[in-house]
């Protein structure tokens, strides 16, 4: 059975509604837990859609931060994870947005790849290059999943990282993206879809 | 559904978000079409590996930093309240020091405010007319200065009415550096140092005349007073009768005087097109022909008055370069806002950073010769 979207985000099965309360009121223990409980997830969120560790890392502390300063403001109308996943995809997508201009002000050879953090390569969002995606087949599966998302425009990234990496539910994306459900599912196809062509062409074979 | 709806559906089909209708239909297609049953498993591989892929962990020091950085903003909001908050004891004597600051403040700027140019007076010229209409007591200015050769009068101008006055620019013939000028003890105002002004020897008696015939006027000055719409400085009015400080006051307003603009000479004609008074025209054309190149602007305004308006050189656009100020005295204008070349009469003297004038520029005045180089020449 499936609840109606405003009961499975709204504050009545928001497990999470106590500590926020507290925190709210100047709790800074509840809120210490909140952190620890959701750290991870935030952090593979902004990892996925940045592409970069070091920059998740601090998308990440910026989210969190960022939450604590809005707690007044937050009048669980959503679910608190909701609203913290909210604030971390649009940051991960902004930083996204200035790491993309940094780099492309750097003139790319081919030869030379673009290196993230923590030594992943990053192929270049427009290519359907085969040079780049030779450079992919030597990696594992992981690091080649990477690549492909990374190959993905931003809001087929978020939609693609929720579903099939953080296993939320539809509705929830629907909340977090602030996406009708329908553009949410569209877009999943087309994120799908994209990432499969990429892993056939990078794996030889699925 | 056709075969490229199932295809689209596929992926909500295996999230198993379509409705039982649906996936009737669609497992009824797959099981006769080898594309589509390709594509289903194609797609249910590619999530497979991208659920495979590890979470990575956070970073041991994670929690701790953004707990600080928490504890920091919360410290920061508490600190901030709590000053808002103040016992009264320390909250009500800084308040009364900020109110004595600011009235402090607020006195200090106004007594610094040159007190002429506090207040707007009419000129003394036309006081003989009482309780006119302002257009008419204009006119009535403008009559008299017409034949009244501008005397210098300082005990009786108000600076602030400068602006509005266009005859103002006769009112100082003479160079504005009161220390050569004998002062006004002895009753009689003069015109400023005869002794630069050489070939107006012959206006000057004539002014002299007018002045003393004028004096009598001064009496009624305080009347005029009331005129004013300004409010009323009967204090300055008084503080003027000492000749010092009539002199003082006209350095301060010369030190002050920032030239005329464009656009207030505009503002100060009544009705285009606009034709200078005689006494003007007479003046300048008259002098015209002492003009030299190399003069100083004071030189140039005992000779023939100040300008109408003035500007900066560079303001003309190129070929004028930034090379200093330039003055001019209109005689005709057809137009406010554009200038009418062929028509409009004017002359245009250009002084470089020193103060001296490198280009004479009378343009449609008859008989009258260029000096200098032109625009542009010679650079």
């Amino acid at each position: 059975m499936s609840y109606p979207s405003e009961v499975i985000n709204g504050p009545a099965m928001d497990p999470d509604a106590p500590l926020a309360a507290a925190a709210q009121q100047g709790d800074l223990d509840a809120f210490e837990s909140l952190v620890a409980k959701y750290q991870k997830r935030m952090l593979n969120i902004a990892y996925r859609i940045t592409g970069d560790h070091d920059e998740a890392c601090e998308v990440a502390q910026d989210a969190f931060l960022a939450a604590f300063r809005g707690l007044a403001g937050f009048r669980g109308e959503a679910r608190f994870s909701t609203w913290l996943t909210s604030i971390t995809v649009n940051r991960s997508r902004n930083r996204l947005k200035q790491l993309k201009v940094r780099r492309s002000r750097v003139p790319m050879s081919l030869d030379a790849p673009l290196r993230t953090g923590d030594g992943e390569l990053l192929p270049d969002p427009a290519s359907g290059n085969p040079s780049v995606l030779d450079r992919l087949e030597q990696r594992d599966v992981a690091s080649k999943v990477q690549g492909c998302i990374q190959a993905l425009e931003p809001e087929f990234r978020a939609v693609i990282v929720l579903r099939d990496m953080q296993d939320m539910a539809y509705e929830e994306i629907s909340a977090v993206l602030k996406l009708a459900a329908g553009t949410v599912k569209s877009r999943l196809f087309r994120a799908r879809e994209s990432v499969k062509e990429c892993l056939k062409k990078a794996m030889g074979r699925l | 559904m056709d075969h490229n709806d199932i295809r689209h559906k596929l992926s909500e089909y295996l999230d198993n978000a379509v409705t039982d209708d649906e996936r009737t239909t669609i497992e009824a297609h797959l099981l006769t079409c080898a594309a589509c049953a390709d594509a289903l498993r194609e797609l249910r591989q590619t999530i497979e590996h991208l659920r495979s892929v590890e979470e990575i962990e956070p970073p041991a020091w994670m929690t701790a930093k953004v707990m600080a950085q928490v504890r920091e903003e919360a410290e920061k909001k508490n600190r901030w309240f709590q000053w808002l908050f103040y016992p009264l004891a320390v909250k009500l004597p800084l308040q009364t020091m900020a109110l004595l600051f600011l009235t402090v403040s607020a006195y200090y700027i106004y007594t610094s405010i040159n007190p002429a140019e506090r207040y707007t007076e009419p000129p003394l010229e036309g006081r003989s007319e009482k309780e006119a209409p302002k257009a008419a007591r204009r006119e009535q200015e403008r009559r008299v200065a017409e034949q009244t050769p501008a005397p210098s009068r300082p005990f009786s101008q108000k600076p602030g009415y400068r602006s509005l006055d266009m005859k103002y620019s006769y009112e100082k013939p003479a160079s504005p550096e009161p220390a050569a000028q004998p002062p006004f003890a002895d009753g009689e105002p003069k015109a400023g140092p005869a002794a630069p002004a050489p070939g107006s020897g012959a206006a000057q008696p004539d002014r002299r005349k007018t002045e003393v015939a004028d004096r009598p006027q001064k009496p009624s000055y305080p009347t005029e007073e009331a005129r004013s719409s300004a409010p009323a400085p009967s204090a300055a009015a008084e503080g003027l009768a000492s000749a010092r400080e009539r002199t003082a006051l006209r350095t301060e307003e010369a030190n002050r005087q920032r030239e005329r603009s464009y656009v207030e000479f505009i503002r100060s004609i009544e009705a285009f097109p606009y034709e200078a008074p005689t006494e003007k025209r007479r003046r300048v054309m008259g002098n015209l022909g002492q003009l030299s190149l190399g003069m100083h602007e004071q030189h140039v305004t005992s000779l023939i008055g100040r300008p109408d308006y003035a500007g900066a050189s560079e303001r003309l656009g190129p070929p004028y370069a930034a090379e200093g100020i330039y003055w001019v005295y209109v005689f005709t204008q057809r137009q406010p806002k554009f200038e009418d070349p062929q028509n409009d009469q004017y002359l245009m003297i250009f002084f470089d950073n020193s103060g001296k004038a490198f280009r004479i520029h009378p343009h449609n005045l008859q008989g009258a010769q260029r000096k200098g180089d032109p625009p542009g020449a010679g650079r």
